[in-house]
């Protein structure tokens, strides 16, 4: 065998390597990504359905002015949250808050039979229920993602092409599951 | 001559009584094998209402079930069910008792083995391959399919991993999760459920098609009053029932029909998925309440 070819063989080997390790990550930042819009579009319905359950259940419960006030502003600082300059942790903080707004909204709910047999508010917590499932589904998938790309930006040797292109860490959405508090009670 | 006459001699009426006394004895171990199974079919049947002798499990032909599910394979030449039963079983689903179609039965198929001898001739032959399963019809239809079966060798020491990878390492090695979609796998496999996989359902596969679930594969332990591959059906029955209370409440309410077609004027909870007295709402108008017809607990079906 000649020279360059015992020279140029493992270069290009080696070149190869690097390309199918640097597409990979770019592949997994894409599906990062796209879960995270996932999640973000999921946290917007629910955003989006808070003012209608406020406003039903302040029809019937209308001596609840403080919870109805904790939920106004937790859902104020969770769309405020949604921005791309605002941490991860913080984002998923102000959902926490928001979770547990709603679960005092639906502890309070519970003093108004005839505010639970509202089909209204039967639907609308259907509907969150349903929604906070989603967030919980799209929220592991994109956990799943972060992870297996952090295995790969940490392990060798696709360490070292994270390293040299600059592949920066990825932060994991933990937040309360909050679809089983919310759930209506199943009787036995 | 020397031929015709050490054949026609004495010794070789000898050879042909000692072949029919053993193919006597074959027949009657055979038929007392058959005979005993038959009893613990009736045993087993006899301790659930409603069970019966089935020829199509849960009213689905074998044709039907074939290639659906990675446990009930074609194979080269016939497949089909043996020693069938099945009937109204009452399970947890999304907390609430809910009857549902089960049947325990024997898949099985037939896989061609070619072998050349010393002279270059090849001779086929067909081995009958046997997997237990118990198949149960949801009160719902999931609309795709998720296959939860044993990794590989390779998987299971992490050089080959494929399928939907989840939180738990030791739920990944053991398991490969099959499903388009990936968010009901999620909706499924939640922490609570990936560690009843690891410890009690290991080698063993769960298959979700439509309306159907299908668990196959040796349960842990067997009931030694009955014979046979009946003495399994007790644990794989015990089995489904875990496995499908284990299921999280966020699957069911994935599965829900939407408010047009289900929702009821009261409550969106109260007639969902049912009470034991309600019949799904998919029920197979052509599946009879009694034995089904077809000959007992065997239907072979041939390609």
């Amino acid at each position: 065998m000649e020279l360059w070819v015992l020279v140029v063989l493992p270069v290009v080997v080696l070149l190869v390597l690097v390309i199918w390790s640097y597409n990979r990550f770019v592949a997994q930042l894409a599906s990062i990504d796209a879960t995270w819009a996932n999640i973000e579009g999921e946290l917007q319905r629910r955003h989006d359905l808070v003012p209608n359950l406020v406003a039903t259940v302040q029809g019937y419960a209308t001596h609840e002015r403080g919870v109805l006030d904790q939920v106004t502003t937790a859902r104020a600082k969770a769309i405020d949250a949604v921005r791309p300059d605002v941490p991860i942790d913080q984002q998923a903080r102000a959902e926490d808050a928001l979770t547990q707004g709603l679960t005092s909204l639906l502890a309070v709910t519970e003093s108004y039979p005839q505010l639970r047999s509202d089909a209204a508010f039967r639907d609308l917590q259907r509907q969150l229920v349903e929604t906070e499932d989603r967030i919980a589904a799209a929220r592991r998938l994109y956990n799943l993602e972060v992870a297996a790309y952090e295995r790969r930006r940490r392990a060798v040797p696709s360490n070292l092409v994270a390293g040299a292109v600059g592949f920066t860490a990825r932060r994991m959405f933990e937040i309360r599951d909050p679809a089983a508090e919310h759930a209506p009670h199943v009787p036995r | 001559m020397q031929i015709l006459a050490t054949t026609t001699g004495p010794g070789f009426g000898l050879v042909l009584v000692v072949v029919a006394a053993v193919l006597l004895v074959a027949w009657v171990l055979k038929e007392r094998h058959r005979r005993r199974l038959q009893a613990a079919l009736a045993r087993f049947v006899d301790r659930h209402e409603g069970w019966h002798r089935q020829a199509w499990p849960c009213g689905v032909q074998p044709q039907l079930l074939v290639g659906r599910f990675a446990s009930m394979p074609r194979g080269d030449r016939r497949y089909g069910v043996e020693h069938a039963v099945g009937g109204p079983l009452e399970l947890e689903v999304d907390g609430r008792p809910t009857t549902c179609q089960v049947a325990c039965f024997q898949w099985f198929h037939e896989q061609r083995r070619r072998s050349r001898n010393g002279r270059g001739a090849t001779s086929t032959t067909y081995e009958r391959r046997r997997e237990l399963v118990v198949l149960c019809q949801l009160p719902l239809h999931t609309h795709r399919s998720v296959s939860i079966g044993p990794e590989s060798i390779l998987g299971r020491i992490g050089l080959t991993r494929g399928g939907e990878q989840l939180e738990s390492d030791a739920f990944n090695r053991r398991f490969r999760v099959e499903g388009r979609d990936r968010e009901l796998v999620v909706r499924l496999l939640d922490a609570q459920l990936q560690e009843l996989l690891v410890t009690a359902y290991t080698g063993r596969s769960i298959e979700f098609s439509d309306d159907l679930l299908a668990l196959a594969g040796q349960p842990s332990h067997q009931d030694p009053s009955l014979t046979g591959v009946v003495r399994a059906y007790p644990a794989i029955v015990q089995d489904l029932t875990r496995l499908v209370r284990g299921i999280p409440h966020s699957f069911w309410r994935a599965m829900r029909p939407s408010d047009q077609d289900a929702m009821p004027p009261h409550d969106p909870y109260d007639n969902w998925p049912g009470t034991p007295d309600h019949a799904p709402p998919h029920a197979r108008p052509d599946t009879p309440p009694g034995p089904l017809p077809g000959p007992p607990g065997h239907t072979p079906w041939e390609r």
